[in-house]
């Protein structure tokens, strides 16, 4: 088991995408007890990403449900052509259909529009299924998912129970900007996901930017985990740590120093409200580039 | 079948975590027995991970599960002697104690008292939840769960003032009769389909919060009403007050419960002493009535009403606010229990200027309220 789990390791740092040890066992899990996995974590960290990665680790098709509020069955799981419905019973009036045979040609696989979570399940290969930031989707849809993460099923009134042709691999994200139910909680595996430490900012780092100068990198992840420290409304994720990388290679920068390109774009690539802005002055944001540099 | 040493020692953990107030089931027991198969506790660090993929739901489960495995196994894997790993100072969970604003209880589980002193369990918990004065619930999965419930119903207002309907050539779902109609110009074919949308209508809030030290007991459940408010209704504002005002929105309209708790901690916004409600309201209606009010704007007081300040200064208060606001709800946990008069002290002078004097002191009566706020919006 533990060359598995190593193996998983491997093919994710192929990929680019830098797991702890911890991250690596759930997955592995996910995949050997065919479980969703629901991830919780602060924005930017990487939770999205790795339905991605893992799609190209499995190379299987990714499916992604973006949640919001309001998402009902029909924009998630079906939904029938109306206009090709009517169109059709306009057709078969003159054809003397029965009534019993026009209501079985207007609700047949023709005029099924499949949703993000219908689709996943009839796909022949096992997908990777995202589905985004749960917790912006009301209570009642979260409801609506318990059939499809317990038993990976979809009841359609019309058509019946249409069950997964290959299970998906589930993975659910969340904020956390609201509490979900202890009934989707237990139908999943969790991982709570941190901003990364040093060490593995250093390694994203340099796996993704593998052009950058030694001496940058550590400065670059030294500054965040200081920057971190800080209280802001919105804390600089992974991302904002690769654009900003970028955006310093990309004007030949080798060296952190408290010029102003340096400051203004650590602002504008780091810190994303006015809060923030107004909190990190130009004066506390040059002592704390000076601080690494 | 007879257990072996690693196995039971396993189903041990597992019943010592769910003891500690983890979420376990037998589903769980078997899934951790089955990942682990032969290499059990071989890997310390493999073990411990998939133990707490398997285990944990929820973020405090994942950052208690590092120091109880330590607890639990360490003795046994590395030494042989008892763990020297101190768990009392754990985050509260469960089973242990209240989890919500007001402080703690180690009450048994599942236990609601009422105000009797009589317990209800089990079935009907739903019920027993909405009928529960708050100051009664000694609970902390009752405290958790009707935290939870207050915000959701805030949140739900939101959805109860969008179901006006708007018809549109866009959307999501038909309407029969509004696509027939429209279409009669085509003969009645339907060559033009319409859909029915919800309308969006901008609320505005504002919330004036006692957090003095008198509702140290209502304000778990109230600061997640209020929150809730906030967070549905994206223009609205929240002052909190005990002996002075602060402005404290940005924090309500925190995602984290956590951050927002130790934000407003952090900043002795939290059950501070006396109340100044008429000072307090004084200072809103200087600073900030004048951006934050307008004749649109529901006012909503969470308070006791108990004042140290002279019961007219509240009523000339009061009485400048409904100038300009268009109503003014004071959500009273008070006045739901026995031996409250509203009819004396500062609140008598004050009723005259309030539109709905409601009582906040169970979720059933935080619905009634949240059907009060609706009618007032519309």
């Amino acid at each position: 088991m533990t060359n598995q789990f190593e193996h998983l390791s491997q093919q994710l740092e192929q990929h680019q995408y830098i797991a702890d040890a911890d991250l690596v066992t759930t997955l592995s899990l996910m995949d050997s007890l065919q479980r969703p996995l629901l991830i919780e974590g602060e924005a930017g960290v990487g939770k999205t990403e790795i339905a991605k990665v893992l799609s190209e680790v499995y190379d299987c098709p990714l499916i992604r449900l973006q949640c919001y509020e309001g998402l009902d069955a029909s924009t998630s799981v079906y939904e029938w052509n109306y206009s090709h419905q009517l169109l059709s019973i306009k057709m078969m009036e003159d054809a003397g259909s029965s009534y019993q045979q026009k209501e079985s040609n207007i609700f047949n696989e023709e005029f099924l529009l499949e949703r993000p979570l219908l689709k996943a399940i009839r796909q022949p290969t096992s997908p990777v299924l995202l589905i985004d930031e749960i917790d912006r989707t009301d209570e009642a849809f979260e409801a609506f998912l318990l059939e499809l993460l317990s038993d990976f099923q979809i009841t359609i009134p019309e058509l019946g129970t249409i069950k997964a042709s290959s299970i998906p691999k589930v993975i659910l994200t969340s904020n956390g900007t609201r509490e979900l139910s202890d009934a989707l909680r237990r139908r999943c595996l969790y991982h709570y996901m941190e901003y990364p430490s040093y060490e593995k900012e250093l390694r994203i780092i340099h796996t993704r930017l593998p052009e950058i100068q030694d001496k940058l990198a550590i400065q670059i992840a030294t500054f965040l985990q200081q920057l971190r420290d800080v209280e802001l409304r919105k804390q600089p994720g992974v991302a904002e740590t690769l654009d900003w990388a970028a955006a310093l290679m990309g004007q030949g920068i080798t060296e952190l120093t408290a010029s102003d390109f340096v400051i203004q774009s650590s602002k504008s690539c780091l810190l994303k409200t006015q809060d923030d802005v107004t909190r990190l002055n130009n004066a506390e944001m040059t002592q704390l580039i000076n601080n690494v540099s | 079948m007879v257990a072996t040493q690693p196995t039971s020692r396993l189903i041990g953990f597992v019943h010592f975590l769910r003891d500690t107030g983890f979420n376990i089931g037998v589903r769980e027991i078997l899934d951790v027995l089955t990942s682990l198969g032969s290499d059990a506790l071989t890997d310390k660090k493999q073990t411990k991970n998939i133990l707490r993929s398997l285990s944990c739901h929820s973020r405090l489960e994942w950052q208690q599960f590092d120091r109880l495995f330590d607890f639990y196994w360490l003795p046994a894997m590395d030494t042989g002697q008892p763990s020297n790993v101190d768990i009392s100072d754990l985050p509260q969970l469960p089973s242990n104690k209240i989890t919500g604003f007001s402080g703690s209880s180690h009450e048994a589980p599942d236990l609601i008292k009422d105000m009797s002193g009589n317990t209800a369990v089990g079935a009907g918990k739903q019920n027993t939840f909405s009928k529960a004065d708050f100051r009664f619930l000694r609970n902390h999965k009752a405290m958790h769960e009707i935290e939870r419930l207050a915000e959701q119903l805030a949140l739900k207002l939101n959805r109860r003032l969008s179901y006006q309907y708007v018809i549109k050539p866009h959307g999501s779902k038909i309407d029969i009769r509004q696509t027939i109609r429209r279409n009669l110009s085509h003969g009645g074919q339907p060559l033009k389909l319409f859909y029915r949308n919800r309308r969006k209508k901008p609320i505005h809030l504002v919330i004036l919060h006692d957090v003095s030290h008198s509702m140290t007991w209502n304000n778990p459940l109230l600061f997640r009403f209020a929150r809730g408010l906030i967070r549905a209704f994206k223009t609205s504002e929240a002052f909190a007050f005990h002996t002075q005002l602060f402005n404290v929105t940005k924090f309500y309209r925190e995602p984290s419960i956590e951050k927002m708790r130790r934000q407003l901690e952090e900043r002795n916004h939290l059950w501070m002493g006396g109340t100044c409600i008429a000072e307090s309201i004084h200072e809103f209606n200087t600073k900030h009535a004048s951006t934050t009010l307008n004749s649109k704007t529901v006012l909503i007081i969470i308070s006791d009403g108990f004042d140290t300040n002279e019961p007219e200064q509240l009523a000339d208060e009061l009485k400048f606010i409904k100038q300009t606001a268009k109503k003014i709800i004071w959500l009273n946990p008070m006045l739901g229990r026995e031996g409250y008069n509203p009819n004396k002290g500062s609140m008598q002078l004050a009723l005259p200027y309030i539109d709905k004097h409601a009582p906040a002191h169970s979720l059933d009566s935080l619905k009634k309220a949240v059907r009060y706020i609706a009618d007032e919006c519309r």
